[in-house]
């Protein structure tokens, strides 16, 4: 009996002990909380849909005349359920009900007690480091190297295309400085033999240096009037200056936005569609600034950090007013964006017809484009380009009605196996008319 | 200066060949410019009778586009309560209208909302934009249609009006793929 009345306030001290350890582990990290349910509307710093948050709890606090315990309580109902409080008529709540438009604030009726009193702690410490570390910026090696190794690659088939010219023109030069040579000295070895030498002309006038010439100059300008005639009407590799210093690598490569999501008439009609501001300030309405110097630097970004100058574009644009964080109509006007694939007005191309019902990649055609900083040209878009391709690319036979009911043959012959696949030629796929019309 | 006058020569060649590297910035020489540029505006083109300058117009005021409907709902608290309640979604719920649903979800929406429907997609999970709510969540997953066709039609808080780039078909179809989703959360 004796020992088991000792035992007893140690064992209650370790249950407490245990318990109180099992509720600081269970403890809902505020900003966890904040991120999950306040984070769409709510910023510490900045106002978003709702009210930046930093020093709300000093607002309500000094509003009311309350001490801390009172202001947590306010706080705590307003969050579960302001639109009661407004109805209530709490001065402070309708005063920010009405200055917000009143557009109410979503209730977390459900939320548990814990949750609302850790976001209630975040809000009053969130920028104090001791309890709320700052995070450093993930590390993502992976996309970097990727984007390392294709860089390099390109370079080295720039290089050994110049390292042959200057192979060739060294040669040339070396072989000009042998021939000089030898003649000197046969010209030395004569005149130590005693031999008469006829006088010396001007090396201009002597026919191989005319006839050098002229077979280097032929050349040359037959070379390049090829060279201009093959490539008149091509515009492959044109990149243009844009109005907007948009980077494609950024938005499609690395923040992994779909093709679509901008051009969104690819797969719907004729044009891809260049996408109105409109699209822009889907994003650029709440990110009012380029990416950071360590984010520039993890995905190998061009340009400044931080950049606004471009950003502030689209705000003149789209006549958003980023301070009033509202539109002027009259101040809209379009941006004026350089055109960079052009086919000639006698062609006849649409984008649905290859996205949507040849389900070709955008890349097949663009290029990486989402590696690309300025947008260029990929393809040289000629009609041998475009023969070509209808040639060799075989289209999904199967599973498709219009198919079915007007090429029986070739389902036949694909059936005896005397075809290995249906090409875009053999379904008129070269057909002049198909595209010139 | 026999020497000088022929390697100034081989300079003059190296510099012509040099030139023959094509100038990004200039798309390049046409024959024919009347047959390669349209005489008629083409898309985007400038057009000085367009409203901005532009080919690129609004429709004129009361039309309606092939295949759409009029929508009687004002960008207001009390008409969003009302869409809740009012609209219903003339599409069934198919196999292909979901599928589809899917396709138009990953391109316009997984973005932000997350290809798991979690408010995590790539550019919240490289922190560039605040998270969107999970449509798993309480006040998500008892959302009405009407309500959900509403915010993809105006935007609601910090997302956008989607009304450009989904059709009213194409946004139905969403909805039916989203509650898919969410039927089997429940």
């Amino acid at each position: 009996m004796h020992r088991k009345f000792n035992k007893w306030p140690f064992f209650l001290l370790t249950l407490i002990s245990l318990l109180l350890t099992i509720g600081a582990s269970a403890q809902p990290d505020g900003r966890q909380v904040f991120k999950s349910n306040c984070a769409t509307c709510h910023m510490m710093d900045r106002p978003l849909t709702g009210p930046a948050l930093d020093g709300a709890f000093e607002r309500v606090k000094s509003f009311h005349g309350f001490d801390d315990e009172q202001t947590v309580q306010w706080l705590e109902k307003w969050i579960r359920n302001s639109q009661a409080m407004i109805q209530d008529g709490d001065e402070y709540a309708v005063q920010i009900f009405n200055e917000w438009n009143k557009v109410p604030m979503n209730s977390f009726v459900s939320l548990p007690e814990e949750d609302i009193l850790a976001v209630i702690d975040y809000i009053q410490n969130w920028n104090n480091p001791e309890k709320y570390p700052v995070k450093t910026a993930q590390a993502a090696a992976a996309p970097a190297a990727e984007a390392g190794g294709t860089s390099a690659g390109a370079s080295g088939g720039v290089s050994t295309n110049l390292l042959l010219i200057i192979l060739l023109v060294s040669l040339l030069v070396i072989s000009l400085i042998l021939a000089r040579v030898t003649k000197v000295l046969g010209k030395v070895s004569r005149e130590m033999e005693g031999e008469e030498l006829p006088a010396e002309r001007p090396f201009y006038t002597s026919k191989k240096f005319v006839i050098l010439v002229s077979v280097v100059l032929v050349s040359f300008i037959g070379f390049q009037a090829v060279k201009g005639a093959v490539s008149l009407g091509k515009q492959q590799n044109y990149a243009p200056d844009q109005p907007i210093k948009y980077s494609h690598k950024l938005h499609a490569g690395v923040l992994k936005i779909d093709c679509k999501y901008c051009h969104y008439n690819s797969f719907r009609g004729k044009t891809a569609s260049i996408p109105s501001v409109n699209v822009c300030m889907n994003c650029h309405k709440y990110v009012n600034k380029g990416p950071d110097a360590a984010f520039k630097a993890q995905y190998q970004l061009d340009g400044p950090a931080n950049d606004t100058v471009e950003i502030a574009k689209i705000y003149a644009a789209a006549g958003w007013d980023p301070k009033k964080q509202e539109y002027h109509k009259d101040k809209q006007k379009p941006v004026e964006w350089v055109r960079i694939h052009n086919l000639p007005d006698h062609v006849y191309f649409n984008h649905a017809q290859h996205v949507t019902a040849g389900k070709i990649e955008c890349q097949t055609c663009h290029g990486p484009v989402e590696e690309y900083e300025v947008m260029k040209q990929f393809a040289p878009l000629t009609m041998g380009w475009c023969i070509t391709c209808h040639r060799e690319t075989k289209v999904d036979f199967n599973n498709n009605g219009y198919y079915d009911k007007y090429f029986e043959k070739y389902h036949e012959a694909l059936d005896k196996g005397e075809i290995n696949g249906v090409t875009v030629e053999m379904i008129g796929g070269t057909e002049c008319q198909k595209c010139h019309y | 200066m026999l020497k000088l006058i022929k390697t100034g020569l081989l300079l003059l060649m190296i510099g012509w060949l040099a030139s023959c590297a094509q100038d990004p910035k200039h798309p390049g020489y046409i024959y024919t410019p009347d047959m390669t540029y349209s005489q008629a505006y083409e898309t985007y083109a400038p057009n000085p009778y367009g409203e901005y300058g532009s080919n690129a117009m609004q429709p004129p005021a009361n039309t309606i586009p092939r295949g759409f409907s009029p929508f009687h709902y004002e960008n207001n608290i009390s008409d969003y309560a009302r869409a809740g309640e009012e609209l219903v979604n003339p599409l069934e719920a198919t196999r292909e209208n979901v599928e589809e649903g899917k396709n138009f979800y990953e391109i316009f929406c997984a973005i932000c909302h997350g290809s798991d429907l979690d408010g995590n997609g790539p550019i919240v999970s490289l922190e560039k934009f605040p998270p969107p709510p999970s449509f798993f969540n309480d006040y998500m997953m008892n959302l009405p249609d009407g309500k959900k066709f509403f915010s993809m039609h105006y935007g609601k808080g910090l997302m956008g009006s989607y009304a450009s780039q989904l059709t009213q078909e194409e946004r139905w179809k969403v909805i039916l793929y989203i509650n898919s989703m969410q039927a089997e959360k429940k």
